[in-house]
């Protein structure tokens, strides 16, 4: 039997965007009146007989109610990479907020896999603050609630193997439970950073997303990311709309939809600005 | 939502999605990166993608408010439309009624819907998918479409029904209107309000399509021009 790590194939799939502003993304602002839109993901990593789904996006009412622009389910759009939502036995939850466990309860099958600290937060004292509530919404805690009432939630402690060649690793700051995710892939290994850098600007100029827990922590979170990734270029922000220009998309019809993310991105000029 | 203003017409516009990158040679045969470079300053991030020479599309349906009637020209991709050929379009779940209703338009308030042509993504609001079937999406408007544009399409969907037309977009989202008797078939000068000059009336625009049409809104000193696809992109 090999010791070999598995090397999987990791996409990401864009369900949604947002017009944006420079200034949205960063505690502090910013001067240029530029636009910076967001977009939106879920993950999958497949292979060695495997197949992880990570996050679950948002669905159509809660896009919505809060004026994104949904484009298409991201749960349905997962069979564009050959995967069936109803037989998924596994989705890795990097925290809580409506944009990442929406749709959660379309995946009959699955086991969630999410810190414990993150289930702690949306149900202890501080979600007594519209500041902090905001980002969730109340029907998918208690959902979360209730499949963990029918023992289908992992709660988990700290940094964990989760299989051969995929690892969580918690990163508190934008949430206290936030986790991502490395993955081994034929490039080494992947970190899907999701939110501890929205953007690949956050992490590389040390400016702190505005949807905030801990400030302190969300820093030295991107240091913890940092180590765990052979180069920067093997850091996969969570919103960032550079993610569909650098990374190619498996196949032309999917151009704009999915890209793959284990293999090597061309990296974009970016304006100095 | 930017609400402009000619005469007593207002125009809005609604986006179904307002950024789709494609290849600057998937609109014009002959452009070049240094053409690109060239017009950057002036187009921006919302024409051309940063970092790259793709071009944005935007999709969306321009709202008529007249004092008479509520026109609705080009209804963009549609929901849950099966587009194997353009995955960017296919099974789309976009709040788009939500945004027509933030704009103050219900489906039922819709008096007329015209659409400058027939391609897939101009009309696929015209119907949406209620239990199982394509029912016309706006139950009190007339759907008007240019004879000619309807004629060419349909002819070339009778000739051979298993190919998909416009990607599908003839069977699913043109032939209900019609069975539901909701089509209203026009000449390609068709005056819908007022008088050529002085209302809302259609000039032939054919070349994209056969019956392509030009939206005018004219009244006093002002003069609009909806031109559809004569002009996909300012570049």
């Amino acid at each position: 039997m090999s010791d070999k790590l598995p090397e999987y194939d990791v996409f990401a799939i864009k369900y949604a965007d947002r017009q944006a502003k420079r200034a949205n993304h960063f505690i502090g602002g910013d001067p240029h009146d530029l636009p910076m839109p967001m977009d939106y993901f879920v993950w999958v990593i497949t292979g060695a007989g495997r197949t992880v789904v990570v996050d679950s996006g948002f669905t159509a009412e809660v896009a919505a109610q809060r004026k994104r622009n949904h484009l298409r389910c991201p749960i349905d759009s997962l069979s564009m990479v050959g995967v069936d939502a109803k037989r998924v036995t596994d989705v890795i939850l990097t925290h809580l907020h409506y944009d990442h466990v929406g749709n959660f309860h379309k995946f009959p099958q699955a086991r969630f896999h999410l810190q414990e600290k993150e289930m702690q937060f949306v149900t202890g004292h501080h979600m007594r603050y519209p500041f902090f509530r905001h980002s969730f919404e109340i029907e998918e805690v208690v959902g979360i609630v209730r499949l963990n009432f029918e023992g289908r939630i992992e709660q988990l402690s700290g940094a964990i193997d989760f299989a051969p060649g995929i690892t969580l690793h918690p990163t508190p700051g934008h949430t206290p439970g936030l986790q991502i995710v490395r993955v081994h892939t034929k490039r080494g290994w992947v970190v899907l950073a999701s939110d501890s850098s929205h953007y690949y600007e956050n992490m590389q100029r040390n400016r702190p997303f505005t949807t905030a827990f801990n400030i302190g922590d969300m820093i030295d979170s991107y240091r913890v990311v940092e180590k765990l990734a052979p180069t920067p270029a093997h850091i996969v922000p969570g919103h960032d709309p550079l993610v569909m220009q650098e990374y190619p998309a498996p196949e032309r019809s999917l151009d704009g939809i999915v890209v793959r993310l284990d293999v090597a991105p061309k990296v974009i000029e970016r304006p100095k600005l | 939502m930017k609400t402009q203003r000619i005469g007593a017409y207002e125009i809005t516009k609604v986006a179904e999605f307002e950024r789709m990158a494609v290849d600057s040679t998937f609109l014009f045969g002959n452009v070049t990166p240094a053409i690109i470079a060239a017009n950057r300053d002036w187009l921006g991030p919302t024409f051309v993608e940063d970092g790259s020479d793709r071009l944005i599309l935007s999709f969306h349906t321009f709202i008529i408010r007249t004092p008479h009637h509520v026109i609705l020209v080009d209804t963009c991709n549609g929901n849950h439309k099966q587009r194997p050929s353009m995955m960017a379009w296919n099974m789309l779940e976009t709040p788009y009624l939500a945004t027509l209703a933030a704009a103050g338009v219900r489906p039922e308030q819709v008096d007329y819907v015209m659409c400058t042509h027939l391609h897939t993504d101009h009309v696929g609001w015209n119907t949406q998918l209620v239990d199982g079937r394509w029912v016309p999406t706006f139950p009190n408007a007339k759907y008007l479409m240019a004879k000619t544009e309807f004629d060419h399409f349909n002819r070339l969907h009778q000739a051979n029904p298993a190919q998909p037309i416009n990607r599908g977009s003839f069977v699913d989202s043109v032939l209900p209107v019609v069975e539901h008797g909701r089509a209203v078939m026009i000449d390609t000068s068709h005056v819908l309000e007022g008088q050529a000059g002085n209302g809302i009336w259609l000039t032939p625009a054919p070349g994209h399509t056969p019956g392509h049409v030009q939206i005018r809104i004219g009244a006093g000193n002002g003069l609009a021009v909806m031109s559809g696809d004569i002009i996909h992109h300012p570049l």
